[in-house]
């Protein structure tokens, strides 16, 4: 048996359970990276020119666009595909894996910098980041879900809240890591991916040596998995078959796609979207009034980035007591009422009600991501939990890539027309309110899993205490 | 579970925590001059003449 395997990863019964949230965070917070990328892009696009892009350079729409959308579906497509081979091979080989993974995929790219090949880029951090993305994704959260089946919603609001910090590290980290390699003939991005990639190897690597799996049939001291308070929680495990048959899991998928794909409706363009919906608050004149702009409009994504990570650890924690059915329905039926108010603020002119609707948008954008692995459990049980949610990634995959294309598509469409200032955007929020409704009505259909699906679970009758 | 877990506890959360941090405080600090705009009035910022 090596260490990596599952068995190597059981854990004794009075072990502390505190110790295995750090091991998820470790890994979370690497691999949330991916949504810092975008502090690359302007870099990248003058590897050639270093002061200027030149010809020949990446262009930041055409090129370097595709880098994080690639990484993005391959990891839904990884944790939808290699699920099922995670779940029987244990954690701390799956983020073994992903360590090498993620981490490999930053030295690849910087080889693909280094010889300007974009190809070099895709397959690094695109196929093979993407792969360590997915496997480093579902591997500590369904680990977790496992420990804590009385706080599910605090144990994925926790792994996920790295996921959200990831960004907050990588971004500033990039930028020191680039300022200190630059040099007159290189803009310094292949030493950072070098300098990344250990790092993030590294890191990973204390994740998946600290990460433990509980004993089969352990469960935390006090909990009665039989006597569950709500409604929609089974006592079972559905196979992962059975739960591509049940429509709950097509319900769910729909709550996560519909969410996503709004919250990303205001990620993708939150710097123009300020800058051009309050244009007295943010004139765009030469030279020091554009530069404080721009940093203002910096801030408000910074803002907004603290509030994706708050929203992620806040609505999955407050899950546990509300309700997940409740929890859902109460955060889409409130981020529908903010996407229509959107327009209404830009329209009056407030920068204060802008800023606080986007601020509760973005929580709610985190707390769909969080909540939703909870609300997979509660339905399905813990068993085939890793399958399960690999699959259910595919919803943030398909967001991913379609959300951005619907959003700029309809924006570039408003600017060609020559609309300015909120009718720019106001069709995109209306559109946004819409499928937040939809997925609203989706939830409400979410009934528990007939006992048909979900055969009793020998674990769950017999609770061993720890 | 003993003091001993506790402390390994403790020092796990640290390692991750203090990165963590980190990230939180560069954020909200890149997040400070937002609040210049939102406390400002329209019309002075506006009011910037153009740098020739």
């Amino acid at each position: 048996m090596s260490f990596l395997d599952r068995e190597a990863t059981v854990a004794p019964p009075d072990y502390n359970r505190w110790l295995v949230p750090p091991a998820a965070l470790a890994i979370h917070m690497c691999i949330g990276q991916v949504y810092g990328f975008s502090v690359f892009k302007e870099p990248m696009s003058r590897l050639l020119g270093v002061t200027a892009p030149a010809a020949g350079d990446w262009k930041q729409s055409v090129e370097l666009y595709w880098i994080f959308s690639a990484a993005i579906a391959i990891l839904g497509l990884s944790a939808a595909f290699l699920g099922t081979w995670a779940e029987r091979n244990g954690p701390r080989k799956v983020s073994f894996i992903a360590a090498f993974c993620f981490g490999g995929g930053f030295l690849v790219s910087a080889v693909g910098v280094h010889l300007h090949n974009i190809w070099l880029i895709y397959l690094g951090y695109g196929l093979l980041g993407g792969i360590g993305l997915g496997l480093g994704y579902i591997a500590p959260v369904s680990t977790l879900v496992k420990w804590f089946p009385d706080r599910p919603g605090l144990a994925t609001g926790l792994a996920i809240m790295g996921f959200g910090g990831g960004a907050m590290v990588g971004s500033p980290l990039s930028v020191l890591l680039m300022n200190h390699f630059h040099t007159a003939d290189n803009v310094g991005v292949q030493n950072t991916f070098v300098v990344m990639g250990i790092l993030y190897f590294c890191f990973m690597m204390f994740g998946a040596l600290i990460i433990r799996v509980p004993a089969p049939g352990w469960v935390p001291e006090g909990h009665d998995p039989t006597r569950q308070k709500q409604k929609i929680v089974t006592t079972a495990d559905v196979s992962t078959a059975d739960a591509m048959r049940a429509p709950q899991f097509y319900l769910l998928w729909l709550v996560l796609v519909c969410n996503t794909t709004a919250g990303i409706g205001i990620l993708e363009q939150a710097a123009p979207m300020i800058q051009e919906m309050f244009p007295r608050h943010f004139p765009q004149l030469p030279g020091g009034a554009k530069i404080a702009s721009a940093a203002a409009a910096a801030g408000f994504v910074g803002l907004i980035s603290l509030f994706n990570l708050l929203g992620r650890f806040f609505w999955a924690s407050s899950s546990d007591f509300v309700g997940r059915k409740n929890t859902v329905a109460i955060f889409l039926g409130i981020n529908a009422v903010m996407f229509w108010l959107i327009p209404v603020a830009g329209a009056a002119g407030s920068v204060l009600l802008f800023v606080v609707l986007c601020a509760v948008i973005l929580s709610i954008y985190g707390g769909g991501f969080s909540t939703s692995p909870a609300y997979l459990k509660d339905l399905f049980g813990t068993k085939n939990f890793g399958p399960i949610y690999g699959r259910l990634l595919t919803a943030w995959s398909t967001a991913g890539v379609v959300g951005p294309l619907i959003v700029n598509h309809i924006r570039l469409q408003k600017v060609g027309q020559h609309v300015t200032g909120v009718g720019v955007y106001a069709d995109t929020m209306h559109l946004m309110a819409g499928l937040l409704v939809l997925a609203f009505v989706g939830n409400l259909f979410v009934r528990p899993v007939s006992a048909k699906s979900a055969p009793a679970n020998p674990d769950s009758a017999a609770p061993q205490a720890a | 579970m003993g003091k001993s877990s506790n402390g390994l506890a403790v020092v796990y959360w640290l390692i991750v925590g203090i990165p963590l941090a980190w990230g939180v405080y560069q954020t909200a600090q890149k997040s400070v001059p937002l609040f210049h705009v939102t406390d400002s009035a329209p019309s002075a910022a506006a009011a910037t003449p153009p740098e020739k």
